[in-house]
């Protein structure tokens, strides 16, 4: 028993580490802004890195909200905890594939701290997580309708990532446009697939191409935003998936009642 | 759990901690 109790002390410990690093991470940034120059780094005060930075942010978003699910009834959101691992795969991915130059501390460090909460996660086994999950044959179809433009886009960034170097690919963005396709493909699968807490991977895998595609059309002239047509896909797309997840979760809401004979 | 997962997740923190030992050794943060 008090073994138990202290895999969960540690657990909940290494939950709030990777928030807490996250927010360490965020408020750095924000010094980068409210004070030029803060520790050499200038992220979201120059325009033609600002789709780079955004994708970046995002990938990182969807770490802490993962992490941020584990917070309160971990063992039913084991997709959430799965979702958050998702980054730190594909920009490992990305890296593997590209150059050193995808690898930076603050996904790294993320990564480990995901990691480690996933090996004393109270639901145990990550391979039994998936065990009994029901696939969302609409969902899916709308996963497999995006992975052709999510792997081309994914690819297109691998190259540039390789051809280097240039200002962007030296700091590693074309790796991060990479790791955030794979990541959309991933979330997007993971919630499809419906395992326990597979809500709040549907509503991310939605809002990841709506915030890409919004920040695109803001920052037309960025490097690496979407062109307006891709850019209203996506927001499309986004949507779609949300509103297909929570119109068949009522719907399965509505068949458990009526099998209930409610 | 299973001793795969200590296995591997042990080896996955590790090589990104060794990932960022070379990139802080490398000269900090070179950013943008």
């Amino acid at each position: 028993m008090a073994t138990v109790s202290l895999r969960r002390v540690f657990f909940s410990a290494v939950v709030v580490l990777t928030l807490a690093l996250a927010a360490l991470f965020a408020s750095m940034v924000l010094l980068m802004n409210v004070q030029p120059g803060f520790m050499g780094m200038s992220h979201f005060s120059e325009e033609h890195h600002r789709t780079h930075d955004v994708t970046f942010s995002l990938l990182n978003a969807t770490v802490v909200a993962g992490m941020l699910a584990q917070l309160r009834r971990p063992a039913r959101n084991v997709a959430g905890q799965t979702m958050a691992l998702i980054p730190f795969a594909a920009l490992l991915l990305a890296a593997a594939l590209t150059n050193g130059w995808v690898l930076s501390p603050p996904w790294l460090i993320l990564g480990v701290t995901t990691v480690l909460a996933t090996m004393f996660h109270p639901a145990g086994d990550p391979l039994r997580w998936f065990r009994g999950a029901r696939v969302d044959p609409v969902m899916a179809a709308l996963v497999a309708a995006a992975a052709t433009p999510l792997l081309a886009f994914a690819w297109t960034n691998v190259l540039l990532q390789r051809a280097g170097p240039s200002d962007h690919a030296l700091a590693g963005h074309y790796g991060y446009m990479a790791a955030f396709s794979f990541s959309v493909l991933a979330v997007s699968l993971v919630a499809s697939v419906r395992p326990e807490g597979w809500r709040l991977p549907a509503w991310v895998a939605g809002a990841l191409p709506v915030a890409l595609g919004l920040a695109s059309l803001v920052y037309p002239t960025s490097d690496s935003s979407l062109e307006p047509f891709w850019a209203i896909a996506a927001i499309s797309w986004g949507v779609a998936f949300v509103a297909v997840a929570e119109l068949g979760r009522r719907g399965g809401m509505r068949h458990a009642l009526e099998a209930g004979g409610v | 759990m299973p001793a795969w997962v200590y296995a591997f997740g042990i080896a996955v923190i590790l090589i990104a901690l060794v990932f960022v030992g070379l990139h802080l050794a490398g000269g900090g943060i070179p950013q943008h």
